[in-house]
């Protein structure tokens, strides 16, 4: 799998399963390796071209084994993070615009319903005051309005009509 | 019995005479609004009263002073303080048939000055309170997304990794710091406008103004839903709440008495001072909301209700809240576990599923023995489920940085994330229709404004002006701002304007025509416990917890926490002295209310001295007009 890999990265047909080195194996799968240049079989290849090449080929590699960058750890190897679902535009955004379209609809109408309200009291009140005035231009005489006096039957004086014959000398 | 009362002359032709308060009231009918059923008057009261303080402030006291035991402290000066004072501004509101302007001068024009302080406070508090609305809005926004914004840190410009800050602190308190407030390092370091702040900003104005724009008329619609939402989303979130793992565990901790508690005075003062803020008393809104009752309006039952209720939810909302705690508690306790096992199974080479919490004290022991070098090579981190109950539980921490964790890690977070923070706006606007009227009608009273503007338009300047103050809340240094306002602009002037209050209807109106007014009103003499109180124990209540306020905030040093990523202990806050100039303003913020009280009355009295006594009234000018038909009903 490793000498894989640095076949990959190193565009190099030559190295081989034999080229990387393995110590410390231990019984829960963990161990050191190096990569020998297939060339001389002595020097290793740099620490940073491995690790470069492993980053390139971690998904084939974390795949081999049905592993993931969790479960399969290269010590000192970051691994490059998904980044989090990042949305097209911001959401919030499209929320705010809404809610606030919301409010300036209210806010148009409610002040609307206002003016129209008190343009109706007001006029409500306009006719009020003409009726009253209608009815004080009633003309008076001593509190009693005149219309009420012309009664065509007329009043008929009490003392009069209560009047004994009596009282009042013969002619 | 005190039976002193001060030397008032003329408050005969100051207030209406009980006689006339019958009369008056169709007379207003037309012009003075009044509340379309008792429902709207009650749930008004109870969304004013209930507010935020119920959900993150109230829990946060209860545990950290003794748990259950901290009820009796609560209880005991809930019904010897919170209830006559309420009883009190229904009262006198209901009685005098104004704002608090209004009924203030009426009692005596020197007096004055305690209806301005109420305005001055209502003002200061609504300006920074209507700013963590607009946070919550933002959180809201937010929330329509899955998964939330902060469940996961973003990753640095190689990918290789989280963001430093975030990857230190965590990704709620990144997304709290960095990408809601872009705090800075400390207040003097202003930055600049945050827009989207501001954007929030100018939503919640615009709610709030859609809402008060005719005072009670919109606000009476508005509360059906702002006051009995919470209520609902509450219970919903007990209902969740306890069937997540650890939730018992959080109330457990909660509840859990400890006697000893009582015994400190610290306990007894802060309940003391948590019932007088929770009652939202002193801002001169329930007096308002109170004089558009009717006459016969029963105010003793209503006060008793309201504390009731007020009671009630700030031990409900507790419930819920460390219901939550315990979850998220657990699952902190569960993760830290976690890597403990993982440290010593990865230590040791031991199989998988061989160490689980039950056996790992054995474990570790069984492979100290084995191998002590190798042991003693590993580091495992302390794993103690109290820290992790008690930690960062109050104010804007348990809202933004708690909570939103806690709903992460439940499945469908993203409603629960919108059903939260739907509840905290609702919570916070009902609270600020009692402040919005708290700052229009004395305007109103004070006759500042011409009476030909129509009520919107006064509602709209208000808004509009305080909206563009709070404009210094939308900086880096923001959040600071609004701490140093929330603990000083309402916590000293209201206690002293409370104070004025009780004296002022005790002593200077005289509680023996208030105990006759009381008893015209509801139809009997207000009893033992409500004269004992009035008169004598709340008073005195009062005082103490003044004196206790102004002795610790005196001697404090002025600190404020800071988030600062360069801080060696990060991501714990560092505590920084306040530059010299903050004093100016604290002085400025907290004493030019409390100052305004005795300014009023001087200039009331020195202008009294100045007019000579006969000259009071100008020339009385009459109409004489001939009349020969009558003269026209005018």
């Amino acid at each position: 799998m490793l000498a894989y890999a640095m076949r990959r990265y190193l565009v190099q047909e030559t190295t081989q399963i034999s080229n990387v080195l393995l110590c410390n194996v231990t019984s829960r799968v963990s161990f050191w390796f190096v990569v020998t240049n297939s060339f001389t079989n002595m020097t290793t290849i740099p620490r940073n071209d491995v690790e470069a090449a492993i980053r390139m080929n971690r998904n084939r590699i974390n795949n081999a084994f049905l592993l993931t960058d969790d479960t399969l750890q290269f010590l000192e190897i970051s691994s490059t993070l998904a980044p989090p679902a990042e949305q097209p535009r911001p959401t919030w955004l499209i929320v705010f615009g809404v809610i606030l379209g919301i409010i300036v609809i209210g806010i148009v109408l409610v002040v609307s319903f206002g003016i129209y309200h008190r343009k109706r009291y007001k006029n409500a009140e306009k006719t009020e005051d003409l009726d009253d005035k209608y009815e004080a231009a009633i003309t008076m005489e001593n509190r009693i309005p005149c219309h009420t006096l012309d009664l065509k039957a007329g009043q008929i004086n009490g003392v009069y009509a209560a009047a004994d014959d009596d009282r009042f000398t013969p002619l | 019995m005190v039976r002193l009362v001060l030397p008032n002359p003329g408050l005969e032709d100051r207030i209406p005479s009980l006689g006339q308060l019958e009369s008056i009231e169709t007379e207003e009918a037309s012009s003075r609004p009044k509340w379309d059923n008792k429902a709207q008057y009650m749930l008004t009261c109870v969304g004013f009263c209930v507010g935020l303080g119920n959900v993150w402030r109230f829990p946060y006291l209860c545990q950290s002073h003794g748990g259950g035991a901290f009820m009796i402290p609560f209880l005991i000066l809930l019904v010897l303080e919170g209830i006559p004072l309420l009883h009190l501004e229904f009262a006198i509101g209901q009685r005098l048939r104004k704002g608090s302007v209004g009924v203030w001068s009426s009692i005596h024009p020197a007096l004055k000055g305690v209806g301005v302080a109420s305005m001055l406070v209502s003002f200061t508090v609504g300006l920074y309170y209507n700013t963590i609305i607009a946070w919550v809005t933002w959180y809201f926004f937010n929330s329509f997304q899955d998964p939330l914004p902060w469940s996961a840190c973003p990753l640095n410009a190689n990918q290789t990794g989280y963001v430093e800050e975030c990857a230190r602190s965590s990704s709620v308190d990144y997304f709290w710091y960095r990408e809601t407030l872009n705090i800075s390092t400390s207040i003097s370091e202003s930055g600049s406008i945050q827009w989207w702040i501001l954007l929030c900003l100018t939503c919640a104005w615009s709610i709030l103004y859609v809402c008060t724009i005719r005072g009670i008329e919109t606000t009476g619609k508005a509360v059906y839903i702002t006051s009995t939402l919470p209520y609902v989303v509450l219970t919903i979130f007990l209902i969740r709440g306890l069937t997540l793992k650890g939730a018992t565990k959080g109330i457990v901790f909660l509840f859990t008495p400890n006697v000893t508690e009582l015994a400190n005075p610290v306990t007894w003062l802060d309940a003391g001072a948590q019932v007088f803020y929770s009652f939202s008393l002193a801002f001169g809104g329930l007096i308002s909301f109170s004089s558009y009752n009717s006459v016969h309006n029963n105010c003793e039952m209503d006060s008793v209700i309201v504390s009731v209720i007020n009671g009630f939810t700030s031990v409900y909302a507790a419930t819920v809240v460390y219901s939550i705690i315990g979850f998220r508690a657990t699952e902190r306790f569960d993760d830290c576990f976690s890597t403990n096992i993982l440290t010593l199974v990865n230590g040791f080479d031991l199989p998988e599923g061989n160490v689980t919490q039950e056996n790992f004290e054995e474990m570790k022991l069984w492979c100290k023995d084995t191998d002590p070098e190798a042991f003693a090579k590993l580091h495992f981190q302390t794993c103690d489920m109290n820290t992790f109950l008690s930690e960062g539980v109050e104010g804007t921490g348990l809202a933004f940085i708690v909570f939103t964790e806690a709903i992460t890690k439940m499945p469908a977070s993203p409603l629960w994330s919108v059903l939260f923070f739907i509840m905290l706006f609702c919570l916070g606007l009902s609270s600020m229709f009692g402040n919005m009227e708290g700052v229009v009608v004395p305007l109103q009273d004070l006759k500042i404004i011409p009476k030909k503007w129509p009520k919107e338009l006064l509602t709209g300047l208000i808004c509009l002006g305080t909206y563009l103050l709070a404009f210094i809340f939308t900086l880096n240094s923001g959040q600071y701002w609004l701490s140093l306002l929330d603990s000083y602009a309402g916590s000293i002037p209201l206690l002293i304007v409370a104070f004025c209050e009780m004296f002022a209807v005790v002593y200077v109106y005289g509680v023996d025509r208030f105990n006759r007014d009381i008893e015209f009103m509801i139809g009997h003499k207000p009893n033992i416990f409500w004269q004992v109180t009035w008169r004598v124990v709340s008073p005195l209540l009062m005082l103490a917890i003044f004196l206790f306020f102004l002795v610790v905030k005196v001697n404090e040093e002025l600190v404020y926490s800071v988030w600062n990523p360069a801080y060696e202990e990060f991501p714990k806050s560092e505590k920084v002295k306040y530059p010299g100039w903050v004093y100016a303003v604290v002085v400025v913020v907290a004493g030019v209310p409390c100052l305004v009280i005795p300014g009023f009355a001087i200039y009331k009295l020195l202008r009294n001295r100045c007019q000579k006594p006969g000259d009071r009234h100008g020339l009385v000018s009459g109409l004489s007009t001939a009349s020969i038909n009558g003269d026209l009903k005018s």
